[in-house]
């Protein structure tokens, strides 16, 4: 026990303090810097938080550099946007009836009639309190729940394990996420495939590159995922402003204030309220592709069945704001779990972390990061240390530092923000494509990551307009190096059994599993839309 | 301050070094390319490297990661990189000498320096309970499986030598990069590994076992440990050397100028590089370059050839 | 808003059948085509050591097959719902107009990479020929104004052009806009990080 101990505070210092001791403040301001680009950014219609991920993550990286103390800032930024963005969704949905994701309409319903009843900063004190309390509950479970998990599973798994496990997660994402599992686990096997291009581990030479030496060492994978992500979205919401010019929309609060006040014995009241939401949400975030849509249509629902005056919900009642917020924001932390413990992203924020962390530094995310070695002082060499876990507890420090914050200053910035004005897409749009196309080719140091960025932007393109879900793409085309290597590991340290999957009982039943998710989707269709 | 007066030593000595001629400058920028990921040793020693020959130089140098296949990406771009010195890489030497490469031709390429050297070893995890070579042979005879983790063809081929000439039976298991068979021995996926480095501080953390070293000589960490040479298993050491390298028939004057530079800086017990090299890559920088240079790789190509021979 | 138009479907969805047979051709393609002409080792092979083991296409052939099979399911499928029409699902499609603005857009973005490209050495070779400069673009690629030129020309053609396409009308807050991210950028890429290259710098 002393041991935890130990790690944790290691983790701790590791933020607060340099390897010489001395006081530092940089991972500190980049929480508090990322989250309120993460407020603001989750508080402009059309934005969310990945996306902001997305676009400091290439910029992030130039200005810290890839060592290991890099590691820390730029994820403190990360994690401080990942919990601003969730927070600053209520703000358009409350003051402007315009949700900027599908789970802020939740919101709308009852956070909007507050605003027109004159209680429209009362609203974003309830959406602000229920928001920063399910995300609190959710980063204590995550704290818990990932070391426990990764213990089992290094001690459970092995490598076919390891792969029928990644194979089952991905057709669990492709059976929740989009509109047709079929076509979501066909283009899960498609990111699979193109992420193969480039290097082998047999040392044969590139494979799959056409001949084009720059792709010797695979497609450039931030080009890859900011294309298929974000210049996707570039394209089609390029195309929509371009289809119906500056129409302006202009909702102005001419309505005359009411009571405002959210005193404790207010909040005290919706506590039990916000607990049941958290938790829902914490349970669909911990489970790879449910997004925080269905944690706030299932938070709201449950709120208003249990409530004793259901007729109530849709007029502007706290409750439903409470309900909802607290539900979609307890999806952030609880979706590192799988992501810490398995080193599988469940959706687009642990992506953007996964990232971060693959580029950064020699950190690397798994079951193995949660080994409590002993820790030991060798004379000429430093200390002998476990050191991914002692930045798996940093990382923990810094999600309960950008919680703080959201808890003191987050409210206030919040409230500050609807007088904010705001840059129009069509402005917008362009810019971030001369931006990400700049931060790509320096990343990449050539014309060739450009390429891979327009190219990705096509095919992202062309899966929003065929509506089927890209989050399966991007995690096969993010996991399948890692799968190929287990498959092949698999296989010869078998000593070359064609079945070695299906000698381990383990794996049988995650194939089985997989396979009969994907059937039992096809079936019945029509869960809602991952955000 | 303290590195602002060696450097300025540095100049000096360089600048005294060569009064007369008119030294060899870029013209403009000096691409430098990595061949490894970001993050790792041959990483951290180039970045640190390219800071301190800009100093030393006052040349503007951009170091760029070309990971892939052991160095062979970069190696593939550099070969038709111009010839005036201002594009170079860092690789290691089984990059060119090992004949898996087949789109990699050592004739490609000039050979500036090595800058450092390998620590080549094989190793078991200490609660194996095996002490040495002989422990994990006779394990293996008893029956326990060996899954023995690499990282490319070479070792690979290594290892097979160890396991024909002690007749016991082994699986190989792949992986990217020198880290990656520390971590298949530490994650329990593997128990036997190679380690050319990385293992430093789990082996002195009691972590590991280095069960046998696979250089010309012992390795500093197991000075009692004997070699696989003096074991009879190879005629050839299996470690690694890093090298800078330009295209095939560079401008000699550049090649020359960035040879010093680079063995100026390597000198200079107090800078970076020099610091991390021998912290990382005992027992220190290495100098070997030019035609020396070149011989030792032909040399390697065969040896390396023989001993494919040998285990096919 | 969804532009390419999502339909009710009362028959055979192109959309949905097309989506299966646009991957088993690309599936098939790569296991017959690509694959062989451009993976150095087969299925399995035989390593340096002797030993069978999976080779390089071995992992690439497993996932293509799969994407074949799940691609003719995909087709079944959706033939099947045709016919017992149990469930009008929607599904989003490419329409003529989302292809007209696709070119369009493409050739803007074209037309700025291809100034960004070569606009810069186009520049250097003209003052070589005119005996103004000595030396190709490579050793004035850090060399001020000519390593701006291109990123800051083709910059901000793409994007003015992109703007004042979405808006319809030429703003001076756009352009104003444009300029100081552009300024920004250079800051930040080019004054700030020492290591990192500005477009079409590292090409050269």
């Amino acid at each position: 026990m002393e041991i935890v101990f130990e790690y944790i505070l290691r983790g701790v210092m590791e933020v607060f303090f340099t390897a010489e001791g001395a006081f530092d403040w940089l991972p500190i301001a980049m929480v508090f810097g990322g989250l309120m680009t993460g407020i603001a950014i989750g508080a402009t219609p059309g934005l969310n938080g990945p996306f902001a991920m997305a676009l400091s993550l290439p910029i992030l990286i130039w200005i810290f550099g890839v060592n290991d103390e890099a590691l820390l800032p730029i994820l403190g930024f990360l994690i401080g946007i990942m919990k601003g963005a969730t927070v600053g969704g209520a703000v358009p949905a409350v003051l402007f009836n315009t949700p900027g994701t599908p789970d802020a309409y939740l919101t709308t319903l009852d956070g909007h009639p507050m605003t027109k009843n004159g209680q429209g900063p009362k609203a974003l004190k309830v959406a602000h309190f229920s928001s920063v309390c399910g995300d609190t509950v959710s980063d204590l479970v995550l704290f818990v729940a990932a070391p426990v998990l990764a213990v089992l599973i290094e001690s459970i798994l092995d490598l076919p394990e390891k792969g029928a496990l990644i194979i089952l997660s991905l057709s669990f994402m492709a059976a929740v996420a989009g509109s047709s599992p079929m076509k979501g686990f066909i283009v899960g096997v498609l990111g699979m495939l193109l992420a193969l291009v480039g290097s082998t581990l047999s040392g044969n030479g590139p494979r799959m590159t056409f001949g084009i030496v720059e792709l010797g060492n695979g497609l450039p994978l931030t080009a890859a995922i900011l294309g298929v992500l974000i210049i996707g979205e570039v394209f089609i919401g390029l195309e929509e402003e371009i289809r119906k010019k500056v129409r302006k929309v202009r909702s102005t609060l001419d309505t005359a204030l009411g009571d405002n006040t959210f005193g404790w014995p207010e909040r005290r009241k919706l506590l039990p309220r916000i607990g049941v939401s958290a938790l829902i949400g914490t349970a669909i975030g911990a489970l790879p592709g449910i997004g925080t849509t269905l944690a706030a249509t299932l938070g709201y629902d449950v709120a208003r069945r249990f409530s004793k005056t259901p007729e109530k919900f849709g007029t502007g009642l706290p409750e439903g704001v409470a309900a909802t917020e607290a539900a979609n924001s307890a999806v952030s932390g609880a979706n590192l779990i799988p992501v810490m413990s398995l080193g599988i992203p469940g959706n687009f924020a642990a992506v953007f972390i996964i990232l971060a962390v693959e580029s950064v530094g020699e950190f690397t995310l798994g079951p193995h990061v949660f080994r409590f070695t002993e820790i030991k002082f060798i004379e000429d060499y430093g200390t002998i240390i476990n050191d991914d876990l002692v930045i798996a507890f940093a990382m923990f420090t810094l999600m309960m530092l950008a919680n703080i914050m959201n808890w003191t200053v987050g409210g206030a910035f919040l409230r500050s923000l609807g007088v904010l004005v705001k840059v129009p897409k069509s402005v917008m749009l362009p810019v971030v494509l001369l931006i990400t196309l700049t931060a790509v080719y320096a990343q990449d140091g050539g014309f060739i990551g450009v390429w891979v960025l327009l190219i990705f932007g096509l095919i992202g393109y062309a899966l929003k307009r065929l509506d089927v879900s890209i989050l399966p793409f991007v995690i096969g085309f993010l996991l399948s190096p890692r799968l190929e290597e287990y498959i092949r590991g698999g296989y010869s340290a078998s000593g070359g059994d064609g079945l070695f999957l299906l000698k381990s009982p383990l794996a049988v039943v995650f194939i089985a599993a997989s396979i009969l998710i994907l059937v039992l989707a096809n079936r019945r269709r029509k869960i809602p839309e991952e955000a | 301050m303290k590195r602002l007066t060696t450097l300025a030593c540095a100049a000096v000595i360089a600048l005294t070094a060569s009064p007369a001629l008119a030294e060899w400058a870029p013209k403009g920028p000096i691409n430098f390319w990595i061949g490894f990921g970001a993050g790792g040793g041959t990483d951290t020693q180039a970045r640190a490297l390219a800071e301190e020959l800009e100093a030393l130089k006052g040349w503007r140098i951009i170091p760029e990661n070309k990971a892939g296949s052991g160095g062979r990406v970069m190696a593939a771009q550099l070969k038709d990189a111009p010839k005036d010195g201002q594009t170079i890489g860092l690789a290691i030497n089984s990059t060119f000498d090992f004949p898996a490469g087949k789109n990699i031709n050592i004739d490609d390429f000039t050979f500036l320096t090595m800058t450092a050297g390998s620590q080549m070893a094989i190793l078991a995890r200490a609660d194996s309970g095996w002490k040495n070579l002989d422990d994990m042979v006779a394990a293996a005879k008893s029956g326990t499986n060996i899954v023995w983790a690499n990282w490319g063809d070479q070792v690979q081929a290594g290892a097979e030598l160890v396991a024909r000439h002690y007749g016991i039976n082994v699986n190989h298991l792949r992986g990217k990069g020198g880290k990656s068979a520390v971590n298949a021995l530490v994650a329990q996926d593997a128990n036997v590994g190679w380690g050319g480095g990385v293992q430093r501080p789990l082996v002195a953390a009691g972590e590991l076992v280095i069960l046998a070293a696979a250089e010309p000589s012992r390795l500093v960490q197991a000075p009692d440990t004997p070699t696989l040479i003096e074991r009879g298993v190879m005629g050839t050491g299996l470690g690694f050397q890093f090298l800078l390298v330009g295209p095939k028939d560079m401008d000699p004057e550049a090649a020359k100028a960035i040879t010093e530079a680079v063995h100026t800086v390597l000198k200079n017990k107090d800078s970076k590089t020099a610091k991390f090299v021998t912290k990382q890559y005992p027992p220190g920088p290495l100098f070997t370059s030019g035609d020396a240079l070149l011989e030792q790789l032909r040399a390697n190509l065969v040896a390396n050839q023989e001993m494919i021979e040998l285990v096919k | 808003m969804r532009l390419g138009g999502k339909e009710k479907r009362e028959a055979l969805n192109p959309w949905d059948i097309g989506f299966g047979a646009a991957l088993l051709v690309f599936a098939l393609w790569a296991l017959f085509f690509w694959f062989p002409a451009d993976i150095p080792t087969g299925f399995f092979f035989i390593n340096s050591v002797g030993r069978e083991e999976p080779g390089d296409a071995f992992f690439p052939i497993i996932l293509a097959s799969l994407l074949a099979g799940l691609s003719l399911i995909q087709m079944i499928l959706s033939w099947r719902n045709r016919r017992s029409g149990d469930e009008a699902g929607v599904t989003g499609g490419i329409t003529l107009s989302n292809l007209k603005f696709l070119a369009l857009f493409l050739t803007v973005v074209g037309v700025g990479l291809g100034l960004m490209y070569w606009l810069g050495p186009v520049t250097v070779a003209v003052l070589n020929a005119a005996g103004l400069l000595d030396g190709t673009y490579r050793n004035f690629s850090d060399t001020v104004p000519y390593k701006y030129l291109g990123y800051v020309a083709g910059g901000s053609v793409m994007t003015l052009a992109l703007i004042v396409w979405a808006e319809g009308r030429v703003r001076p807050v756009a352009v104003m806009i444009v300029i100081a991210v552009l300024v920004v950028a250079i800051l930040l890429f080019d004054v700030a990080l020492r290591n990192v290259l500005l477009p079409p710098n590292a090409d050269f």
